[in-house]
């Protein structure tokens, strides 16, 4: 995974359209530097490493029942950047293999 | 009309009583904002009209500001970035019900880390908060807003929210009192989630009194967040006659060392003053900035999926679908984000997962642990709130590691979910504060207050404040 101990392989290409995000080539070398940094600093977190098997989340909380609720939000719509008679409009989607 | 300070949420309410007309105060604390925060940059949405509260609840004419991260019904909420740009909520927070039912007003919103990511409250995409004990030097963050407000004097209390220490760290570097409450404590519904298994909104304010005299307003079960659960435990105890305080001492080394010769005083004093002062050992504790800088990037890249210029926020147009999405993201977020999106989705990938998320989840669970046991020997645990004094305006902006460092103390509590309350405990020769940090056990919040009232008396935090804080704030001295 790693070329060495101070640099990893970054797939920048798979990590931006992961992100969705869209870098220019002066973005991306800046992307580059800071991850590898990042990622140089959060290694050193193996002093405190455990086996994995505690991996589950550590919080807690309560399950709600799984029904519709009536949410009475009469603007949710008034934020949309654009609206046709009630609807939202997005732009198409020609790449998509299931388009109807 | 000039006003005593410290400003407590008392003086207030016996002027609001004298004032007679409600709203009398909130005009007063407007004027403020209006006429002094050019320099401070430290509200970023201030509502033409208030944010009226109930007339008799015990907060009645009690101005405050939120968060620009905290919904507020028909207000805006664009959490200091571009991708919320004329964002307007259709909704409030359960902690803006709550303390409207409670009589306070809102002015309006305060300046921030854009979506709570940073330290420093400059990646906003408004501009950088400036401290108003010294205008050349950042306030904290994310909720830089909220303590700079609060420390020019013109709200006597504001809410932040903590991630990693991002209401800790601004009431440290304003001289102010900030809590983190215990996870599950305090209703998140309405807070715009960064990190989901760590967010948690916090008040700040002058003193410990009126953060928790806001803190109990807030707290409670809510059926729209089914993270708050009722306390397990709620704690009525009195505290001995000599409270036992845990000290991380190998934690508490990472400090520079104004911040370790400083923290080395209070210990020597707390000891005099008849405080127990034992070690106690946090060994994975000492990479909780590591630990938190991979779990709340992974929680981020997730949470912030969902903002794609399609439904709501800024779209830019790019003919398709997926190219409208990744422009509105690309030109939406700012660096930091950006960075924490990259760094998340890479750790959460299939080939890293392992290696990253899953081994810092199981990291995060030896320091919830060793936290558990810490606190089985003693009443709370001591350490510094950062681990540096204010630092200057652009200094870590081009050091992501750097900035990170900040939240070496506050992470770690965040990571146990247990609450915790920063405290002023002195200044430089300059002014620049000191901070002290409690944690207590899961749902102790109780307990913090009456630890840090004690410790308020004894670092003289009344008459401190009284020297560091200036109306409006004072004009940057290095």
């Amino acid at each position: 995974m790693t070329d060495d101990n101070d640099h990893w392989h970054l797939d920048l290409d798979r990590i931006q359209e992961l992100a969705q995000l869209e870098l220019d080539a002066g973005q991306r070398e800046r992307a580059e530097r800071d991850l590898q940094r990042i990622l140089r600093f959060v290694a050193e977190m193996g002093e405190a490493d455990v086996p994995v098997e505690g991996a589950e989340p550590v919080v807690g909380g309560r399950l709600r029942q799984d029904e519709v609720r009536e949410m009475g939000v009469p603007h949710w719509q008034d934020n949309a950047p654009q609206l046709d008679d009630g609807w939202f409009v997005v732009p198409d989607r020609p790449d998509r293999p299931d388009r109807p | 009309m000039s006003r005593p300070r410290p400003l407590s949420i008392e003086a207030l309410r016996v002027r609001q009583r004298n004032a007679g007309s409600p709203g009398a105060i909130v005009d007063i604390a407007r004027q403020e904002i209006e006429a002094q925060d050019g320099r401070l940059h430290a509200v970023r949405h201030l509502y033409d009209e208030p944010d009226t509260g109930a007339s008799d609840g015990p907060l009645a004419g009690i101005p405050y500001l939120t968060k620009a991260n905290i919904a507020v019904a028909g207000r805006p909420l664009d959490c200091a970035s571009r991708i919320l740009e004329g964002y307007v909520s259709p909704y409030d927070a359960t902690v803006t019900e709550r303390l409207r039912a409670a009589g306070a007003w809102l002015l309006g919103a305060t300046n921030m880390d854009e979506f709570g990511m940073g330290s420093s409250t400059e990646h906003s995409c408004g501009g950088p908060t400036r401290n108003p004990l010294d205008l050349d030097r950042t306030p904290g963050g994310s909720s830089g807003g909220s303590a700079a407000a609060v420390a020019a004097g013109w709200v006597p209390f504001a809410l932040g929210s903590d991630t990693g220490g991002s209401v800790r760290q601004p009431a440290a570097f304003c001289g102010l009192v900030g809590l983190r409450p215990t996870y599950g404590r305090v209703s998140r519904h309405g807070l715009v989630a960064f990190a989901s298994s760590l967010d948690q909104i916090g008040p700040l304010a002058r003193r410990v009194d009126d953060v928790a005299e806001v803190f109990w307003i807030l707290a409670g079960v809510d059926p729209c967040d089914m993270t708050t659960v009722e306390p397990a435990r709620e704690f009525e105890d009195e505290l001995p006659e000599r409270p036992c305080l845990g000290v991380p001492q190998s934690l508490v080394a990472m400090a520079t060392t104004p911040v370790r010769d400083h923290f080395a005083r209070c210990h020597k004093r707390l000891t005099e003053a008849g405080f127990e002062l034992v070690d106690v050992e946090l060994p994975a504790s000492r990479r909780a900035t590591e630990i938190y800088t991979v779990l709340a990037a992974a929680e981020a890249s997730s949470n912030l999926a969902r903002f794609d210029g399609l439904l709501y926020g800024r779209r830019v147009e790019a003919g398709t679908w997926e190219r409208t999405v990744r422009r509105s993201r690309t030109e939406g977020f700012g660096l930091e984000v950006q960075r924490r999106i990259l760094g998340g989705v890479f750790a959460l990938a299939a080939e890293q997962r392992a290696h990253f998320h899953d081994r810092a989840q199981g990291a995060r669970r030896r320091v919830r642990e060793e936290h558990r046991r810490a606190l089985e020997g003693c009443d709370a645990l001591l350490l510094p709130t950062a681990p540096t004094l204010p630092f200057r305006l652009g200094e870590n902006l081009d050091d992501p590691v750097h900035m990170y460092g900040s939240d070496v103390f506050t992470t770690p509590a965040s990571l146990a979910g247990l609450p915790a309350l920063a405290l002023p405990s002195g200044a430089t020769e300059r002014g620049l504060p000191h901070s002290l940090q409690l944690v207590g056990p899961p749902f102790g919040e109780r307990r913090l207050f009456e630890l840090g009232r004690r410790l308020e008396e004894l670092f003289e935090v009344e008459r401190l404040q009284r020297e560091i804080l200036r109306p409006g704030g004072s004009e940057g001295r290095s």
